[in-house]
């Protein structure tokens, strides 16, 4: 009977992660007196040695994979969408209205190549090269459709300066801001030099961090011309909590050199004359863009509703581009969500008003949807989403843009309703 | 003619019973030496056919044996390490913990020396070589020597993790390869300090309390005695035959009380 009991010990603490309430178990039986304190001992310790042979093995076959490899995450996300599109010219004349069913595609890899190097590969579907929307109309008689490099950079952390790291090649956005100024899908080339200054309240508990970004993006390159068009993008900010309310905030700078006098479908061949003020039968840019930005996000309050818990999260953009005797130069957005989605059956609701004028910032720059992508546009975002399962989310928008006349002379109502499966 | 039939028959005989002999090859930890000694000694008197052969060289080198299939049982005064599992595994070999007992690892003096009791911190300094003379720690204006075992030693690693947390032995330790040869250098060494299983403790040497515990059984299982630790018999998977038949023994009453006549910890 000791025997079988002390068979069935080693096995319930080999085999299961409660070893803790099994240890208590062993304490139990040696005080009712069925183990001496030395056989609980030998059942804990031989257990312990047991599980831990487990480890070592199972660490035994993950060395066998090259370092690289075991530091590499795949990350991929699919999108199907219906679109419609209710059109009005402000002139009264007639356009059509638009359906498309639409399908988004990303998927790449990040690896850490040493301690101190990371490298990171993303493709991504797109009907072309617009720099703003990876989507893909399904038409054209089931052709097969293009795939992109959506992304393809390196980083390198210093040793020397902590929260030091250098990113060259196509990244991810790294400033902050809402779709007003930089679209969610646009992907910047060039080189950046970030810094982060953590914010430590207690020794062990960050509460947020201070950063200060600084790059050079090349925009064109005009192998007839010595002076390249550029951007030279520095943002400072601040991500994490104030009070332990989540707050993020920043305030950057786009400078961009040698705008002026380009034609837009150099610049960007795809997507142009989406509202900028063009010039001249092969439409050039009027105007540079110095482009001053703010952002803020801020969470103040959690609602509890059962057991879930559902922030309220309220922001706000405002841009101004600098450059003299520009008329429409300014753009802002506000507008809140109601929690959050994440985990399955989770939702939120959200709701913004955004009006840009048509030189605020660059064409090519922000969101792709609102207004048929582009800037000279103002109005409202309605939009919702609903976790399906923990990695999937059906969605409805809904846009309502009004053109501001200087550029778009179009409003555009857009319906939108997606589903969305990350893995 | 018939002679010589006979003689090849006695000569099949003997070379029969010969291999009818069942053997054991036990080979590591000096701390474990003595249990398994003592309990193979006990059982071979029971047992004529079973051969029970015992070798020392540390804890290292039992389970090295092991791993290359030069030994049934490797002695051990600390857990195997990982490397060791998964070299082992690649050899074919899955060592299996059999705890036979427990000790704790006794911090020894001179016998002259006035000093009783150290704290944990007071033994990392003297390891370390932060402590240097008897009288930084309420002892005589003495030198300290420092006396360890060699880095083969089980009970070098577990002293090592236990007491000193992973510090660095000074450099001007004296390496002992055996617990019983720390044990003499203390024994005959005024300023000496040094470590043995609680099995080599005799009264040739000092027992000094280490923060307020001495080693005995009831503070090593009450965990009040820092420097406690199980002592290993590691097998090639489940032991069967000959060798579980031994490992039943020593985990026996009676074997157990052969553990503890040899100065270590009994599981019963």
């Amino acid at each position: 009977m000791r025997r079988l009991i002390i068979t069935l010990m080693v096995f319930l603490v080999a085999g299961f992660s409660f070893a803790s309430e099994v240890e208590r178990l062993v304490d139990k039986l040696v005080e009712k007196g069925v183990l001496t304190q030395g056989e609980a001992y030998k059942i804990l310790a031989e257990a312990e040695e047991e599980a831990r042979k487990q480890e070592a093995l199972a660490r035994k076959d993950t060395d066998k994979i090259s370092g690289w490899i075991k530091n590499t995450k795949f990350k991929g996300d699919i999108r199907l969408r219906f679109e419609n599109a209710e059109m009005d010219n402000q002139d009264g004349s007639s356009i059509a209205d638009r359906d498309r069913t639409r399908i988004r595609f990303r998927w790449g890899f990040d690896t850490k190549v040493n301690d101190r190097t990371e490298v990171g590969l993303r493709i991504a579907t797109g009907d072309n090269t617009d720099p703003t929307s990876a989507n893909q109309t399904f038409t054209k008689g089931f052709s097969d459709k293009n795939i992109w490099l959506d992304r393809a950079y390196l980083k390198y952390n210093f040793a020397s300066i902590q929260n030091l790291s250098f990113t060259a090649g196509k990244m991810a956005n790294p400033f902050l801001s809402t779709n007003l100024v930089w679209s969610g899908d646009l992907n910047p080339e060039g080189l950046l030099l970030k810094k982060e200054f953590p914010l430590k309240k207690e020794e062990e508990k960050e509460m947020g961090r201070f950063f200060v970004s600084a790059g050079y993006f090349p925009v064109y390159e005009d192998k007839d011309s010595i002076t390249d068009p550029y951007m030279i993008g520095t943002q400072l900010g601040y991500t994490g909590t104030i009070g332990e309310k989540p707050f993020k905030a920043a305030i950057a700078y786009y400078d961009y050199e040698d705008i002026k006098g380009q034609k837009a479908s150099s610049i960007s061949p795809d997507f142009y004359n989406k509202g900028n003020t063009l010039y001249g039968a092969d439409k050039r840019y009027q105007y540079d863009y110095d482009i001053l930005g703010a952002y803020l996000e801020f969470s103040p309050v959690e609602f509890s509703v059962g057991e879930r818990k559902i922030p309220l999260t309220i922001y706000g953009d405002y841009v101004r581009n600098l450059y003299s005797s520009v008329d429409g130069d300014t753009g802002f957005l506000y507008g809140f969500r109601l929690g959050k989605v994440k985990e399955q059956k989770t939702w939120e609701f959200s709701y913004d008003y955004r009006r840009l004028e048509s030189d605020a910032v660059l064409e090519f720059m922000p969101d792709g949807s609102f207004s048929e992508g582009g800037t000279d546009a103002k109005g409202h975002t309605f939009g919702f989403r609903y976790a399906t399962t923990d990695n999937s989310t059906l969605g409805i928008s809904y846009m309502i843009a009004e053109g501001l006349g200087t550029n778009k002379k179009r409003d555009v109502n857009t319906l939108q309703i997606d589903y969305a499966i990350s893995f | 003619m018939f002679k010589k039939i006979l003689m090849v028959m006695t000569g099949l005989t003997l070379a029969l019973s010969a291999s009818a002999q069942q053997e054991i090859i036990m080979a590591g930890s000096t701390t474990v030496l003595p249990v398994a000694q003592k309990t193979a000694e006990v059982l071979m008197s029971k047992h004529p056919d079973v051969k029970i052969s015992v070798r020392g060289g540390g804890s290292g080198v039992g389970i090295t044996a092991l791993i290359e299939k030069n030994c049934d049982i490797a002695n051990s005064s600390r857990p195997i390490k990982d490397k060791e599992i998964q070299t082992a595994a690649g050899k074919g070999v899955n060592p299996k913990a059999n705890v036979i007992g427990l000790d704790g690892i006794a911090v020894i003096l001179h016998p002259s020396n006035p000093v009783s009791g150290l704290t944990a911190q007071q033994i990392i300094g003297i390891y370390t070589g932060k402590i240097n003379n008897w009288s930084e720690v309420g002892g005589s204006n003495l030198k300290i020597v420092v006396v360890s075992r060699d880095s083969a030693s089980g009970t070098f690693e577990a002293f090592n993790e236990l007491a000193l947390k992973g510090g660095k032995v000074r450099p001007d330790a004296l390496m002992q390869a055996s617990n019983q040869a720390v044990a003499t250098t203390v024994a005959q060494t005024p300023g000496a300090i040094g470590y043995v299983g609680m099995g080599y403790i005799s009264d040739k040497v000092k027992v000094v309390a280490v923060d307020n515990a001495v080693p005995s059984k009831e503070t090593v299982l009450s965990k009040k005695y820092k420097y406690a630790r199980p002592l290993f018999m590691y097998t090639d998977g489940e032991p069967k035959g000959i060798v579980k038949e031994y490992l039943d023994f020593v985990i026996s009453k009676e074997g157990q009380k052969l553990v503890e006549e040899v100065g270590f910890i009994g599981l019963k």
